[in-house]
This record gives structure tokens, C-alpha cells and sequence, in this order.
């Protein structure tokens, strides 16, 4: 009895751990009369602070599998709890809230705002935050010198390199602090050198706490992760962890 | 500070497509402009008018003689002998609702000098009265008294400009002036009444500082006039307060009518009727500009709402992105909504400005007065405004309602 009541407790424990935490999860999309089946089934455990690649061949389902961690896509079936929370159940009003305090977002082709600064791209996410008023452009300037972009705060996105855009996109995901850092093969269009830079980049935030997932193609930058996961048609083939 | 923000950034935009933004504005720019030109004009055209018909005197009824060729001026004077004092003191005994009166009769001046200079003047005949019914001041020495009229004294009181010519550097009180063969004496002069304009509503209106006034009764007596001209030019009556001049006016026509055997030889002016009429041509004005007004800014607003929709579709990934880093629905909304009210409301300034602009020109060109009113300028400031409130609602709406993901996915 007592026993059981301790083991539910360590369970309690166990699951406060538990930072992103994917059910059977199923994206569909319906393409006129065909359906792509892009998810078919993830069941995925990731705990705070893990560093995880995720590989697969083009079209496995990777980004589909990140849009719906990065609260951006609603799976089609499946539950996906984050800190806790079933996703599903939050309105719109909420998932904002949770894609600005608690992800932060790498996207493969860096998205950045042509018109804006650097320094003032990597201020957007906090031009939404709750505490919007204040004044965040002491921390950007921070970030951007610890992505090596403090030489360039002023430059727009076009006249920044590829390798510079790609920092300033993971400066702008760090810059509200956020739990849970989801990049989609940060290093996609790189040369090895700006992406070992990058993979050094995580590496530091692993090591501060952070929990990071990052799609990749390649094996020498998954090799920077504690945890490879395989996807193959929508499916996880392999979960490996290295100690 | 948030708004500042965002007032900020919808400017940047704003001004990241200066020339898109200029085109756009186009329409309002115009319409404001030409609301605020017309209304400064007719705002101008208005106060002059009230000036103008004050000068008449709202309160007097005013009958003059009609001018006529001389053959059939012949003709009608078998008949009628034309306005004569007669007819004066028959409407005072008519009309027993007057306050003052006034009549005058102009003499043809062949020659009018003083020891010292010439001037080409109006000599006038008028009655004691003439004084506080026209509204006149004297600047010195004392107007015409009914001692001067009874007596049929050689006496004259002189406006500014004659006083200037014929008594250059001296009082001209106490001072003699000829007229053709009269020989007369200065007992006062007028202070200057300035007028803006020498007609209203077809009524010719005349400054006093290039006139003489003599006597009614010197001027009858002392001067020749023509055979066939009336006794005199024209009379004025002053219709106490709360009698409706109109009422006074159609009395005053019944009496004249059966006194001249229904021979239109003189008319009638009522400036309070001038003042109706003048309303009336002003709510036509007012009503149909308002109407253009509305056209033009609807016309804008849809020019607004046309260019926010392509703009809203433009910057698909933009919102996307935004939406993607914790902006929420709301959010993209305001900054749509402020971006529109923006440019909406420097549409509004700049129209403001070109309708000052417009005003200008128009005055300077035209000569006709022109007249701000803060009161236009903030309307049609708040009126730009609304528009752009309402034509940014939709495409802010439209903006809001996307999906970040399709958004980001959009090229
Ligand atoms: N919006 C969409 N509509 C229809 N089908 C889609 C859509 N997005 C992705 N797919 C399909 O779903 C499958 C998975 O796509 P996804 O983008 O997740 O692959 P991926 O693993 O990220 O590939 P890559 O490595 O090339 O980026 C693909 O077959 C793709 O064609
Ligand atoms: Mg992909």
C-alpha cells in the first residue's frame, strides 16, 4: 500500500521530468483525394535538458514532427503533452503564450524579418512577451555577442552571411529564455566550419540547462547529441542514447 | 510605450513604400482637400456676409428707385411721380413699428474743391437720422441737425478721404467746400467704417470715407436735378425689435404698391431676407460638399482597404513568423489596424494642407475671403481617422485569421 503509494509518487517525480511527451502521435494531410500520411504513430519521451537529433530520409516526417512539437501544426490524432500540458486543450490566445515563453524556434530557412535590424530581429519575440515593456535590448546585444553576431547588430538580414543568419535565428529562439529550443537542421545550409560553430553554440546551451531538439541530415553533427532518433515513414526505427 | 512602438514600426513600413503610400493617399489627399478649401471659402463667404448685412442693417427695410431710360422713364411718370418723402411719411404712419428712418437723395456733382484742392466725391442729401442708420461715427465735430434740414443750412459733414484731399493737414471743421455752385460749411467729419466688399447678393454697397452729406432739405432746395427724377433715391426704415421684418416688408409693399397705382418704379431690399437667401445658397453648398466629402473619402477608405489586403497578403510569411514567435491573434490585428490608421491619418494631415494650400490659391486668385475653422480641420482629421479604422478592419481581420504554419509555408 505505502509502497504503492511511494512508487505512484516517484511516477509523480519521474513525469515532472517528462519535458516534451508525444503519444501516438499522426499527422495526415490531405492532398484532394490522396492522404500523406506524414506521422503514423510517434510515441516519443523527451526529458528536461536532453539533447536529441532527430535523422530520417528527406520526407520521413521530420519537420512535421518539430511544427507539431513548436506548437505551430495540430497533429491530426495523438496527444502531445508539453511541461505538463496537453497541448490540444490550450486556445489560441495560450499557444502564443507557449511559443513565445517556452520554445524557441530554428527554422531551416532562418525567417528572419528582411526589413529589421539584427539586433531588432532578435527583439521580436519579446515584442509579444508579457512583459513586453521591458527593455530587452541589453540582453539581445548579450546574445548576439555570444553568437559572435556583436559586430553586426545593425545589419539587415541581407547583408548578413548564411552562417550569420543562422546564428541570429538562434539568438532570436534563446532571447525570452525558453525551455525547450526546436531546430530544424540548423546546419542544413552550412559549411562544416559555421556548423560546428553552431553545434559548439548548443553544446553551451545543453550545458546551461536548456533541452534542445534538432532535425538533422547529417551524422557528424548528430554525433554533438545524447540521443539520435530514427524516423522512417512517419515511424521511429531506432531511439539510441550515448552516455 | 507598446503604442509608441507600434506607431513606430507602422511608420517604418509606411515609409518603406513611400511611393505606394503617396498613390494610395492620392484620394484622400484630394477629397480632404478640397472639403477643407470649400469649407475655409465658404466659412470666408459667410462671415463677410454677416458683415456685410450688418452693414445694411439687419432690422431695416430699404426701397430705392429703379433706374430707367428716359423714354420710358416719360412714360411712367404720367403716372407716377416716383419715391418721394411723401411715400416716406406715408410708411411711418403706416407702420407703426418703426425706430428710425432715414432717406437720401444724391446730387450731381459737376465741380467740388476746397480753397486748397478737388476731389471727385458723392454728394449726398440725407436726413438727421442718416447717422444712426447707417451706422456711422463721427471722428470730429457733430452730423447733420433737423435745425440744418429746417433751416436749409449750407452745412456738410465729410468722410475721411475727403477731409484727407480737400483739407490736407488742417481740421477741417469750421472749414468751407464748394459744390458745383454752393458754397458749404464743414461741421464734422467720419471715422472710417471699413468694408470688405461693394455688393452683396446684387445689393451695391458704398464705404462713407468719399462722401458728402448735406441736408435732405438743402440739397431739394439749393441743386438742380433732372425732370423725370424722383424726389429721392431711397428711403431706409429701422423695424423695432420682435417685428418680424418680413411682416413689415409686405405691409410696406401693399402701401407703396397703391401709392405708385401698382407702377414698379422703386424696390424693395430686406437684408434679413438676403441673410435667408443666404443661408439657404449655404446649406445647398454645405450639403452637396458633404456629399462630394463622403464620395472622396469612401473612395479613399476603399483605396486604403484595397492596398492593406495586398499588403496583409504580401507579408503572409511576416505574420506567419510573428505568430510563430508568441504573437497572438490579437496582436497582429492592432499592428494591421495602427498601420492603417496611420497611413489613413497622414493622408488626413496631408490633405489639410493641401486644402490650406488649395484656400490659398483660390483666395489669392479670386480675391474672395477665406476662413479656417479649427473645428473643420479636427473633423476631418477624426473622419480620416475613422476611415482608416474601418477600412483596416477587415484586412487586420484577415491578417489575424491566418494560420502560422500555411502562413510561413506561403511564398
Ligand atoms: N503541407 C503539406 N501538404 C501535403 N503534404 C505535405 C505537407 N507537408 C509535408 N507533406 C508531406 O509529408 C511528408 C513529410 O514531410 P516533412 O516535411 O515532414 O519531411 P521531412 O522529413 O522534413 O523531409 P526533409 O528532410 O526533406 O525536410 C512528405 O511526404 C511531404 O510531401
Ligand atoms: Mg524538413
Amino acid at each position: 500500500m505505502i509502497l504503492s503509494f511511494l512508487d505512484m509518487y516517484a511516477f509523480e517525480i519521474f513525469q515532472g521530468h517528462e519535458m516534451l511527451k508525444v503519444t501516438n502521435l499522426r499527422k495526415v494531410y490531405q492532398m484532394g483525394e490522396t492522404e500523406v500520411h506524414a506521422l503514423a504513430g510517434i510515441t516519443l519521451h523527451i526529458k528536461k535538458n536532453e539533447f536529441v537529433a532527430v535523422m530520417g530520409a528527406s520526407g520521413s516526417g521530420k519537420s512535421s514532427l518539430m511544427n507539431i512539437l513548436g506548437c505551430l501544426d495540430q497533429p491530426t490524432a495523438g496527444s502531445y503533452v508539453l511541461n505538463g500540458r496537453e497541448v490540444s486543450q490550450l486556445d489560441d490566445d495560450e499557444l502564443s503564450f507557449t511559443r513565445n515563453k517556452h520554445l524557441g524556434f530554428v527554422f531551416q530557412n532562418f525567417n528572419l524579418l528582411p526589413r529589421l535590424s539584427a539586433l531588432k530581429n532578435a527583439l521580436l519575440p519579446t515584442r509579444y512577451a508579457q512583459d513586453s515593456q521591458v527593455d530587452y535590448t541589453g540582453k539581445a546585444v548579450h546574445i548576439l555577442e555570444m553568437t559572435g553576431l556583436g559586430e553586426r547588430l545593425h545589419h539587415r538580414p541581407t547583408q548578413l552571411s548564411g552562417g550569420e543568419c543562422q546564428r541570429l535565428a538562434v539568438a532570436r529562439a534563446l532571447i525570452n529564455d525558453p525551455d525547450v529550443i526546436l531546430a530544424d537542421e540548423p546546419t542544413g545550409n552550412l559549411d562544416s566550419t559555421t556548423a560546428y560553430e553552431i553545434m559548439g553554440l548548443f553544446c553551451n546551451l545543453h550545458a546551461r540547462g536548456h533541452t534542445i531538439v534538432m532535425v538533422t541530415h547529417e551524422q557528424d553533427i548528430a554525433a554533438y547529441a545524447r540521443r539520435i532518433i530514427i524516423i522512417k515513414d512517419g515511424k521511429i526505427i531506432s531511439d539510441s542514447r550515448k552516455d | 510605450m507598446k503604442m509608441k512602438q507600434e506607431i513606430l514600426e507602422a511608420a517604418e513600413s509606411l515609409i518603406h513604400h513611400k511611393l505606394r503610400t503617396i498613390l494610395t493617399l492620392l484620394g484622400m489627399i484630394f477629397g480632404v482637400g478640397a472639403v477643407i478649401a470649400m469649407l475655409s471659402i465658404g466659412r470666408g463667404a459667410e462671415r463677410e456676409a454677416l458683415q456685410l448685412i450688418d452693414f445694411m442693417g439687419l432690422r431695416n427695410i430699404i426701397v430705392k428707385t429703379k433706374v430707367f431710360e428716359e423714354t420710358k422713364l416719360k412714360e411712367i411718370r404720367e403716372n407716377s411721380p416716383g419715391l418721394t418723402l411723401q411715400d416716406l411719411n406715408a410708411a411711418r404712419e403706416t407702420l407703426p413699428f418703426l425706430s428710425a428712418y432715414s432717406a437720401t437723395k444724391q446730387v450731381k456733382v459737376y465741380a467740388l474743391f476746397s480753397s486748397a484742392a478737388e476731389i471727385d466725391a458723392e454728394v449726398l442729401g440725407v436726413l438727421p437720422t442718416h447717422l444712426e442708420m447707417a451706422n456711422l461715427t463721427m471722428n470730429s465735430g457733430r452730423f447733420l441737425l433737423p435745425v440744418d434740414d429746417l433751416g436749409y443750412a449750407h452745412v456738410c459733414v465729410i468722410g475721411s478721404r475727403v477731409a484727407q484731399v480737400l483739407f490736407p493737414g488742417r481740421d477741417p471743421v469750421g472749414e468751407r467746400l464748394k459744390v458745383n455752385h454752393v458754397w458749404l460749411t464743414v461741421v464734422g467729419v467720419l471715422k472710417d467704417k471699413n468694408l470688405i466688399r461693394n455688393e452683396f447678393q446684387g445689393v451695391p454697397l458704398k464705404g462713407e470715407q468719399n462722401n458728402v452729406y448735406i441736408p435732405l432739405q438743402t440739397a431739394l432746395n439749393a441743386f438742380r436735378f433732372g425732370v423725370y427724377e424722383s424726389q429721392i433715391d431711397d428711403f431706409r426704415l429701422q423695424i423695432k425689435k420682435g417685428v418680424p421684418c418680413s411682416a413689415a416688408a409686405a405691409t410696406l409693399a401693399q402701401l407703396l404698391k397703391k401709392r405708385h397705382k401698382e407702377i414698379d418704379d422703386y424696390e424693395m431690399v430686406v437684408p434679413e431676407a438676403l441673410l435667408e437667401q443666404h443661408r439657404k445658397t449655404q446649406n445647398i453648398f454645405t450639403i452637396v460638399m458633404a456629399f462630394i466629402a463622403g464620395i472622396s473619402l469612401l473612395v479613399g477608405g476603399i483605396g486604403i482597404m484595397n492596398i492593406m489586403l495586398a499588403t496583409v497578403l504580401e507579408r503572409t510569411r511576416e505574420i506567419g513568423l510573428r505568430r510563430a514567435v508568441g504573437a497572438r491573434k490579437q496582436d497582429i490585428k492592432r499592428q494591421f489596424l495602427v498601420e492603417t490608421i496611420a497611413i489613413s491619418s497622414l493622408g488626413g494631415m496631408m490633405g489639410i494642407l493641401f486644402g490650406f494650400v488649395l484656400s490659398i490659391t483660390i483666395a489669392a486668385i479670386s480675391g474672395w475671403a477665406v476662413g479656417w475653422t479649427i473645428g473643420a480641420v479636427l473633423l476631418s482629421f477624426c473622419v480620416c481617422a475613422f476611415i482608416g479604422l474601418v477600412s483596416g478592419l477587415y484586412p487586420a481581420m484577415q491578417a489575424s485569421r491566418l494560420d502560422p504554419i500555411e502562413a510561413l509555408r506561403h511564398d
